[in-house]
């Protein structure tokens, strides 16, 4: 899996992935997540458009990230969910959990305005 | 109609998981055109297989290892039969107590998930050492 971080320096920062999120690769995800989510006071927007496949260990890396936001009090999104990609986020209501914009220009939108509320 | 069967063998390694999700998107190549299957199905089934490989992994294996990880595909006029094997240790219970995950957890959906997208699933440790989790989706009419 291909990890990319972009930072703006007036919103959320912005994590793109690229390739299945499985067990393979879920411990990547959640190591930088975590590091990510120690310096970002603007949030996070996590963009999965470039990403085909989520298991449940996707998941839970995911799950890992929100519950560290919400202890931070940082706001937390996903963006661009794959149809191929969201069955994991309908059989265990994840839908209803998570924050979710079909882009990452939407979710940072939301987080920035969210922010300023 | 004849059965059409696909059968892999890869390493008990996580990331050797993709290739056997891989082969549950090649059934519609292998099935022909006159069995053209629901796309979003297609992916609830390599769900499935992938939660159910990345289970024999962990907990029959103990962690990647060289051992065998096998799923045959057997497509039927009315069913698909996914038989995913290894030669790890035993499950200690069968069938498992549902286990009772609290969103947001981060772990321990696998079988919910396996049991959702799938009609019948039933586990088998035969006297050979083998472990057979079996996995049926019903896919004639009306399924």
């Amino acid at each position: 899996m291909r990890i990319q971080t972009v930072k703006p320096s007036d919103g959320p920062a912005v994590l793109q992935l690229e390739g299945d999120l499985d067990a393979a690769s879920s411990p990547q995800l959640k190591a930088g997540l975590l590091a990510l989510l120690d310096a970002a006071d603007r949030g996070v927007v996590v963009d999965l458009a470039g990403v085909p496949f989520i298991d449940s260990s996707g998941l839970g890396a995911l799950v890992a990230g929100l519950k560290s936001a919400r202890q931070r009090e940082i706001g937390f999104a996903l963006a661009g969910i794959q149809v191929a990609a969201q069955a994991i986020f309908t059989i265990t209501m994840a839908d209803h959990v998570f924050e979710i914009f079909p882009t990452a220009e939407a979710a940072s939108a939301f987080l920035a305005g969210a922010r300023k509320a | 109609m004849n059965a059409t069967r696909l059968c892999l063998t890869v390493e008990a390694r996580l990331e050797r998981v993709a290739a056997l999700r891989e082969l549950v998107h090649s059934l519609a190549r292998a099935s022909g055109p006159a069995r053209v299957f629901e796309a979003e199905r297609v992916h609830r089934w390599a769900l499935a297989v992938s939660e159910a490989a990345t289970n024999a992994v962990r907990h029959a294996y103990g962690g990647d290892c060289a051992g065998p990880l096998t799923l045959e595909i057997e497509v039927g006029a009315a069913q698909l039969v996914f038989r995913l094997s290894d030669r790890g240790r035993a499950a200690e219970t069968w069938p498992p107590t549902a286990p009772e995950v609290a969103f947001p957890a981060e772990g321990s959906y696998g079988l919910m998930i396996i049991h959702d997208v799938m009609d019948d699933v039933h586990y088998e440790r035969r006297a050979d050492g083998t472990n057979t989790l079996t996995m049926v989706a019903r896919v004639g009419a009306g399924a």
